[in-house]
């Protein structure tokens, strides 16, 4: 839903964006209600009622809670569906992965399949709501499910797709991941997941091209509302979670109040939608992913941008004779969008440990680095690495230091989390009169 | 010569597949729109007519009726088309005249270069121009040299220099031109080539000048091709979404076919995609049935002769 | 030069005008496209000289990406089915269409007529969610692309092969009955021969239309492994591609173009000898 790399694959070598996929309907939860006309779906309301003295709290598929920052959400481990034993032999393979287009480095598969001497069997999807639809109809198993974050968790165990983990294969887990995504609000004790990269939400620009020092404004989302004299270079992405959470952003920073990125505020969106609309008139805004080749190649010189898509073109996107620090990135210190995904265990996986060896081995810091450097873009939560590395190392330059994501960004800033029934419509609504011109 | 049956057993196989995979599958975008969400916004069908839910149509009508964004892009959708047909027919006619009435030896050739772009990918002619109008295209640079870019700016059809790719409406209309007018140039050379010379050569002997006689004897006999080629056009530009999305990456340009395409393929109101395409197929009837019409009559024609 | 326009049998030259720009036109940027296929460099926009790189090179072309191949194999292979079986259904439907008396008829030529007519979105739309709420079991993907393709060129067919059948007429068949052919042998041994010119013309523009069509394919593919020509030109156009995208589209016109004209030249072929053949061996 707000994943980056949702309906397109970032790739480095190969520009092939995948057409967004379509999605399965696996079965309707909760039955049918047939003879009424309505515009409410079936299996959705607010849940079971605490006591009139508690406002309800919107709920998410099969009456699960949505988990949040402050309504942390801990997955029953339960009776059919145990964690396997300690101390197991490692199976033959194959092993099965299930991931976004050129997410993860080939080189490291075949560091993997050298090591434990099995073969490796990569599938991908091009959207989550793909990928979800596609594992809940129980055709294929997967053993190891990487991209899906904290707003697909919920379909993912109302449905029971996934397997829980056994942290005596993960050790790697608490020794190089940062603490504060070892026990997520999202999935308390990870007992179902691990992290796999994290991003922010930001703006990207042209520091040779643009007057203004965006990052020095007091509130730098402003540029977008007065980016008049770049008239066609102006873009948002492509997604309405993100882009729909940008004029929030900004309303809050205006008046120092602390916005809800994953409200279902009808009034709030309509206003959000607005300000947007705005944009189509203010600097004919193209709504667009490609940042990552539009940035460098000056095709656009001001985008809403994630922040591994900057680091991204950074590195293996510049055209040649133009240096890497002509991109400069700012994202907010509090009340932006910092999110991580994740690795799962498919739940019918026939090699349990060996998909246990698998996550390990992504987490390890080495890997990890590789991967990132190779291939991915999208930093890592290792404690080894962070910005200063590598800026050290020449990978990055230093106007992009705010692109690597911190662990302390985390506390301070949201995570665009799975919404309602109802929530999702209101914001696909407030989205569809955007795009709608 | 066999009897009927086995006439009938040939068409069968065709005749079940279009039913199955066409006429049921039309239905299946008949019992969504009248259909619900499940929780985890897949569209659910309601097959059975008695069940049918009329609460997301409702609620499209009700966006339409009172000018929200439904509206808002039908009415730029017709617009679009209507002023591109136009365009095509001021384009298309000449040159279907042209080939029809003085080609002379060159017809097969003529003919030969006007069919040629529909074997060429409809994404590849795009492609061709997006190459072309980018901000250091060829084309870019010859309109800005030759003035037209600073003509267009100044009747308010472009917003910015080189900005030819950048959600212009103008640009969006002149690349669908681009795109359909070959369907439209056929049928007319068509209807043109069909019109007996002599007809004409009667109203040139009873006095009438050449363009007098263009207007009040050839122009009426192509009126039938007229109207089937507008309509060949109208009808997939109608449905396009490609052509804005390639040219212009803005929401200012959104036809109808883009809003059912973001509706049914992304985001959790897949059924409201599917009522608006059962809305835009009941507007495209009209269209839909006259050509099938004509096209009914000029084959029993051909059936008799 | 009053004379040049008010003649009226003489050719107007105005006329000629608009026809020649609107040639160029209409072919000259696909020329151009085709031409930056062969660029040296990774601009689409500035010409660095002659290179086939794009093409044949050691890295980004359509020989060594996987992807570019990938789409052109799965493209290929989608149109070859499609023709398999357009075909065959196609001409079976024209054939039983055409003769067939009594009721149904008018309902089954509107229908078989109806795709020709339909927009794309519509069929995109419909084709999904049949594939999704009546045949899960299909779902997307490859076969949903190829049943999809058939759906909405299997008309094209029709409306090709009944044109020529209408032109053929009764005759030769009425001939042959009255030789003592019996009905199966009137149908494939005089029949369908005099029909291969229109079955080849038929068989040629469902390969064209196949390879070139976008949104079924697009509304019906799966994942990755389904990507097809168009829906790369698709995808890839707006981003910053190398003249590898050129090349590709390239490539697959040629593909197109050659079997249009090896289908006219078996056409020319069937046309001349056969039918002579045939009409001289009833007169016989």
């Amino acid at each position: 839903m707000a994943h980056p790399k949702d309906e397109h694959a970032l790739t480095r070598r190969r520009l092939l964006q995948g057409a967004a996929g379509v999605t399965l309907g696996a079965g309707a939860l909760g039955a049918l209600t047939g003879c009424e006309n309505t515009t409410t779906p079936t299996g959705s309301g607010t849940g079971p009622v605490q006591s009139r003295f508690v406002e309800a709290k919107p709920v998410g598929p099969g009456g699960l809670p949505l988990p949040r920052p402050d309504n942390a959400v801990t997955w029953a481990i339960t009776e059919d569906n145990k964690p396997i034993l300690d101390g197991r032999p490692v199976e033959a393979g194959p092993l099965k992965i299930y991931n976004y287009a050129d997410y993860i480095w080939t080189g490291l598969v075949q560091r993997f399949e050298k090591k434990y001497s099995a073969k490796v069997e990569l599938a991908t999807y091009d959207t989550a709501d793909q990928a979800i639809a596609k594992l809940a109809s129980g055709k294929v198993t997967f053993d190891v499910i990487l991209g899906l974050t904290g707003s697909n968790i919920v379909n993912l165990i109302a449905q029971q797709l996934l397997m829980p983990l056994n942290h005596s294969y993960l050790p790697n887990l608490e020794k190089n991941v940062w603490p504060e995504l070892q026990d997520p609000f999202y999935d308390r004790g990870s007992r179902y997941t691990v992290p796999y990269v994290v991003w922010s939400d930001g703006i990207g620009w042209r520091n040779d091209k643009l007057k203004e020092d965006v990052a020095a404004m007091d509130v730098p989302w402003d540029i977008f509302w007065h980016s008049q004299a770049y008239k066609g270079k102006v873009g948002v992405l492509d997604d309405k979670r993100d882009t729909l959470s940008m004029p929030m952003q900004r309303d809050a920073m205006h008046t120092g109040a602390r916005p809800d990125l994953n409200t279902e505020d009808p009034a709030v969106l309509e206003k959000a939608g607005k300000d947007l609309q705005q944009l189509t008139d203010i600097c004919n805004v193209k709504i667009a992913y490609n940042d990552y080749q539009t940035l460098p190649e000056a095709k656009t010189y001001l985008h809403h941008a994630w922040s591994g898509d900057i680091v991204g073109a950074a590195i293996y996107y510049m055209p040649k004779g133009v240096k890497p620090d002509v991109l400069s990135y700012w994202a907010p210190d509090a009340n932006g969008v910092v999110q991580n995904d994740f690795l799962c265990i498919g739940r019918h996986t026939k090699n349990p440990v060996l998909a246990h060896n698998f996550i390990d081995f992504v987490l390890d810091e080495k890997n990890a680095y590789d991967n990132f450097v190779q291939q991915n873009g999208y930093i890592p939560p290792q404690k080894g690495i962070d910005a200063d590395l590598l800026i050290k190392q020449g990978l990055i330059p230093k106007s992009l230091a705010g692109a690597v994501t911190r662990p302390d960004q985390f506390a301070a800033n949201q995570e665009l989390l799975q919404l309602s029934v109802e929530g999702e419509r209101a914001w696909d609504d407030a989205w569809s009169k955007f795009k709608a011109g | 010569m066999g009897s009927r049956w086995t006439w009938r057993a040939l068409a069968a196989p065709g005749v079940i597949w279009l039913a199955v995979f066409f006429l049921v599958a039309f239905y299946a975008v008949i019992a969504v729109a009248f259909g619900n969400e499940d929780s985890l916004s897949q569209p659910v069908p309601f097959w059975n007519p008695l069940d049918w839910n009329v609460g997301y149509v409702i609620q499209v009508l009700k966006n339409i009726v009172h000018g929200e964004q439904f509206l808002t892009v039908f009415l730029r959708t017709f617009a679009f088309v209507a002023i591109a047909m136009a365009l095509s027919l001021a384009i298309g006619y000449p040159v279907a005249y042209f080939a029809a009435r003085h080609a002379g030896r060159w017809k097969m050739l003529v003919l030969l270069l006007l069919i040629l772009p529909f074997w060429i990918n409809y994404l590849m002619r795009m492609l061709a121009w997006i190459n072309l109008l980018s901000p250091d295209g060829w084309a870019t640079r010859f309109l800005h040299t030759v003035g037209i870019e600073q003509l267009f700016i100044w009747l308010g059809l472009l917003s910015t220099e080189g900005g030819w790719l950048d959600g212009q409406p103008s640009t969006v209309i002149l690349a669908l031109v681009y795109g359909y007018v070959p369907f439209l140039i056929i049928p007319l050379f068509a209807a043109l080539d069909r019109i007996d010379q002599r007809q004409i050569e009667a109203a040139r002997d009873l006095g009438a000048s050449p363009f007098s006689g263009f207007l009040r004897v050839t122009l009426p006999l192509s009126t039938p091709g007229i109207l089937a080629g507008c309509v060949l056009v109208a009808l997939p530009m109608f449905g396009d979404y490609y052509t804005p999305d390639l040219v212009s990456a803005s929401a200012k340009t959104n036809m109808i076919g883009n809003q059912i395409d973001q509706l049914t393929r992304q985001g959790s109101e897949k059924v409201v995609g599917a009522v608006l395409t059962l809305i835009l197929s009941a507007v495209l009837l009209v269209l839909m049935v006259y050509y099938l019409r004509a096209t009914r009559r000029a084959g029993a024609e051909a059936a008799e002769a | 030069m009053r004379s040049w326009f008010v003649n009226p049998w003489g050719r107007p030259r105005w006329l000629l005008l608009v026809t020649v720009l609107y040639i160029l036109w209409s072919i000259v940027p696909v020329a151009i496209a085709i031409m930056f296929a062969f660029n040296n460099g990774r601009s689409r926009t500035t010409w660095q000289g002659f290179s086939t790189r794009w093409f044949t090179g050691a890295t980004g072309s359509v020989l060594h990406d996987p992807a570019l191949q990938g789409a052109l194999k799965h493209t290929l292979f989608l149109a070859v089915i499609c023709v398999a079986i357009a075909t065959p259904l196609g001409v079976a439907l024209a054939l039983g269409l055409q003769r067939w008396r009594g009721p149904g008829a008018g309902t089954v030529n509107t229908v078989m007529l109806l795709p020709l007519v339909t927009p794309e979105i519509v069929m995109g739309v419909a084709l999904l969610l049949l594939f999704l709420k009546v045949f899960p079991g299909i779902g997307v993907g490859t076969p949903a692309q190829a049943i999809g393709q058939v759906t909405f060129t299997v008309s094209y067919v029709v409306v090709i092969v009944r044109g020529r059948l209408v032109s053929v007429g009764r005759e030769y068949e009425e001939a042959a009955a009255d030789l003592g052919a019996p009905p199966h042998d009137q149908l494939v041994r005089v029949l369908l021969p005099l029909l291969a010119p229109a079955i080849i013309a038929a068989a040629a523009v469902v390969f064209a239309l196949s390879i070139d069509d976008f949104v079924v394919t697009q509304y019906l593919s799966g994942d990755a492994s389904t990507v097809t020509v168009p829906m790369l030109l698709y995808s890839t156009a707006r981003a910053a591609p190398t003249p590898a995208l050129n090349a590709i589209a390239t490539v697959a016109l040629g593909i197109t173009l050659l079997t249009l004209a090896f289908a006219y030249l078996v056409y020319r072929r069937f046309a001349g000898g056969r039918e002579a053949a045939v009409a001289a061996a009833l007169e016989v």
